[in-house]
């Protein structure tokens, strides 16, 4: 019988000034070297569930976490020789505890998920797993702390205490919202775009059918935004 | 120096990017921009502080021959973005000493589809005027992607306007 498996939690670390960094999300990955035995089985699926959890910290220091489930990934997993494999389908989905924000209210603060390639299975067209939207946070919250458990069948394999943290302070972590419009107020609809953060990074994004660029998250601070391609009519 | 080839380019001011604060929603709207070319002979043939001067009826810009950028065969490539249908622009070439030659007046109206309109909300001087709200205040601000040139500084300097801090790095 395996050894039980773990969830680690690799932070998105980046710089967001001379004296900080930004967290802006986590690459998961499994690990087969957790404490007993494991309820996964050699070349049999079976569900699978990452339940998300989350606590809010005034200080870093001196606070015990209380953690509280806000989101759940479910899937099948698996054991091959090479480790556990999490599959996920094209149209799963992080199903959340609290209802999807309104429109009109400014964009939740979320974090990116990534998956380690050796240990999931993730469509690349799948792109609602790759966004962990964070609960509200109570007012005075400077960090929040991300935990997960791991449950398979229906059993926990992993608890939060088992797996990996993930530390965000939340001063830096902020999104990027703007509509492209022309000059006779038409969306500037499908246009590839690089946004560039303020530690240098850049990455790619598209205007949807209204024209809207979001990026959520970012690194607090100013963005720079530039055509890619044709850049329009010019 | 003789000669002015203009044409019209739009979205000019994305091309170099422009920055823009994290944490509010904006509405960017993204004007033409006009491009012309400029004629103006060898360097070591062209009068000493000329510059060109591009009018509409509400304002003015300066932009000295060496603003422009050298293309070879002596012409000059000079963007100015932030126009509006439907004005007028007129092209004139000043010399040091003050004398005044009328290059060309265009439209944009010639170079855009669509007839000009008088209502758009846009035009250099606005531009410039457009208040930039800080976050967390700001939200579903429109806002209008400001060129930071040299010319646009001017262009505010003329009007005694604060320069837009809509950055553009070009």
């Amino acid at each position: 019988m395996s050894a039980a498996i773990r969830v680690l939690l690799r932070p998105q670390r980046k710089s967001s000034g001379p004296r900080g960094s930004a967290v802006l999300g986590a690459t998961l990955e499994l690990s087969s070297f957790g404490a007993g035995a494991s309820a996964a089985e050699q070349g049999t699926s079976k569900p699978a569930s990452l339940v998300f959890h989350a606590a809010y910290l005034e200080t870093v220091r001196g606070q015990e976490p209380s953690f509280e489930a806000f989101a759940t990934l479910s899937g099948q997993i698996t054991l091959r020789r090479s480790g556990p494999r999490f599959v996920l389908g094209p149209d799963d989905v992080i199903e959340y505890s609290s209802p999807d924000p309104s429109p009109s209210d400014p964009p939740p603060r979320q974090l990116n998920l990534a998956f380690a390639g050796a240990q999931f299975e993730v469509p690349p067209t799948n792109l609602a797993v790759r966004s962990l939207r964070l609960p509200p946070a109570p007012g005075g919250a400077r960090h929040a702390e991300i935990g997960v458990e791991l449950k398979i069948a229906g059993e926990v394999e992993a608890s939060v205490a088992a797996n990996d943290r993930l530390d965000v302070p939340l001063a830096p972590l902020s999104f990027f919202d703007a509509e492209l419009r022309d000059e006779n107020d038409a969306p500037l609809a499908d246009r590839e775009l690089e946004l560039r953060m303020v530690d240098g990074s850049t990455q790619r994004v598209r205007s949807d059918a209204d024209g809207r660029v979001l990026v959520n998250p970012v690194i607090k601070g100013p963005c720079e935004l530039r055509w890619i391609a044709d850049g329009g009519e010019g | 120096m003789s000669e002015v080839r203009e044409r019209i380019t739009s979205w000019k001011e994305l091309q170099s990017g422009v920055s823009l604060p994290a944490g509010c929603s904006q509405r960017l709207i993204v004007l033409p921009c006009f491009e012309f070319v400029f004629d103006a002979g060898a360097p070591d043939e062209r009068s000493e502080g000329a510059q060109l001067q591009l009018m509409a009826s509400e304002y003015l810009v300066s932009l000295p021959l060496t603003d422009g950028e050298e293309l070879g065969d002596g012409l000059l490539g000079f963007t100015f973005p932030g126009v509006r249908r439907g004005v007028e622009y007129t092209l004139t070439l000043q010399t040091r000493e003050g004398a005044t030659t009328l290059l060309d007046a265009v439209t944009l109206d010639g170079f855009l589809d669509g007839v000009g309109d008088e209502d758009a909300p846009v035009s250099p001087l606005a531009v410039a005027a457009l208040p930039v709200a800080r976050e967390p205040e700001l939200r579903d601000h429109e806002r209008v992607l400001g060129p930071q040139s040299s010319t646009e500084e001017r262009l505010a300097g003329v009007h005694g306007l604060p320069a837009p801090t809509g950055v553009m790095t070009a």
